[in-house]
């Protein structure tokens, strides 16, 4: 397996595209963030759960709160 | 070897996904920073609207680029200066955002920014997955690396590409022991999923 340098894809989206019962969602959506890789022997990424994100938001932004989806 | 039975299970994910990339290509954007010289990519973002509020997801890392550059960011139509407030992961007295366990930021992007965007460029809530993750799960990862740019000095523009590929999440125990190798806390491994690569499209 060859992969590509991964450099400047930090902070590109990690992106759920399957239900836990292993049928495709109808639409991806965001579960992390892209943070990190490394290629010492398989290639391997580091990605940061977004609720980390939206905890950002949500302590910047309480009029966001009811919006957002629950922390867990 | 991959029996044909398996060749063909990734050739109809392989459709399967493609499907979904459009609404992934529309909301990643690629950063770059500002250079004397010409603009220098930097890193990948993801745009999100919640209500009328406008923002881009992105690493700590990347987002501080801007203490010395400025940044832009590719939309659909032309560079946008990327500007509003940022909001990162915090750094403790001594530590650099390489050893920041989180290294996330988020931008609340200002009017200046967003009359350039339209709204079909953001996902709303209704695209997150903020639910427990399980492990052994396939993940779509998209963004912009910086050996898939094309410099046309002719045309004084640089083309990017979407990369996307399929990642495999992995139990923490293995994240654990290669962190653990590079003397990195365990407080990290806490909130990070660990994931194999592999090159997809």
């Amino acid at each position: 397996m060859i992969a590509p340098d991964l450099d400047e894809m930090s902070g590109c989206g990690v992106w759920s595209i399957f239900h836990s019962s292993g049928s495709l969602l109808d639409g991806p959506r965001l579960a992390g963030l892209f943070t990190e890789w490394h290629r010492d022997g398989v290639p391997w990424i580091v990605a940061t759960r977004i609720d980390v994100a939206l905890a950002a938001i949500r302590a910047n932004f309480p009029e966001l709160q009811s919006m957002l989806p629950k922390a867990n | 070897m991959l029996e044909p039975a398996d060749l063909r299970a990734a050739a109809l994910l392989d459709s399967q996904v493609q499907e979904r990339l459009p609404t992934v290509e529309r909301a990643t954007a690629p950063i770059y920073r500002d250079e004397p010289s010409r603009p220098v990519p930097s890193g990948s973002a993801v745009m999100l609207r919640i209500d009328d509020h406008r923002f881009a997801l992105t690493a700590a890392h990347v987002a501080d680029n801007s203490a010395s550059f400025p940044l832009y960011i590719g939309s659909s139509t032309r560079p946008v200066r990327l500007s509003g407030t940022k909001i990162a992961t915090k750094l403790k007295p001594g530590q650099r955002r390489e050893d920041d366990p989180l290294d996330v930021a988020v931008i609340h992007l200002d009017g200046e920014t967003t009359r350039y965007l339209r709204d079909d460029e953001f996902i709303d809530v209704s695209q997150i997955d903020a639910g427990p993750l399980p492990e052994d799960e396939i993940f779509l990862v998209a963004g912009y690396p910086g050996t898939r740019r094309r410099d046309i000095p002719t045309k004084a523009t640089l083309e990017v590409t979407l990369y996307p590929f399929l990642a495999c999440s992995r139990p923490r125990a293995a994240y654990a022991r290669v962190r653990r190798n590079q003397r990195i806390s365990s407080s990290w491994v806490s909130q990070r999923s660990a994931c194999g690569a592999r090159e997809y499209g």
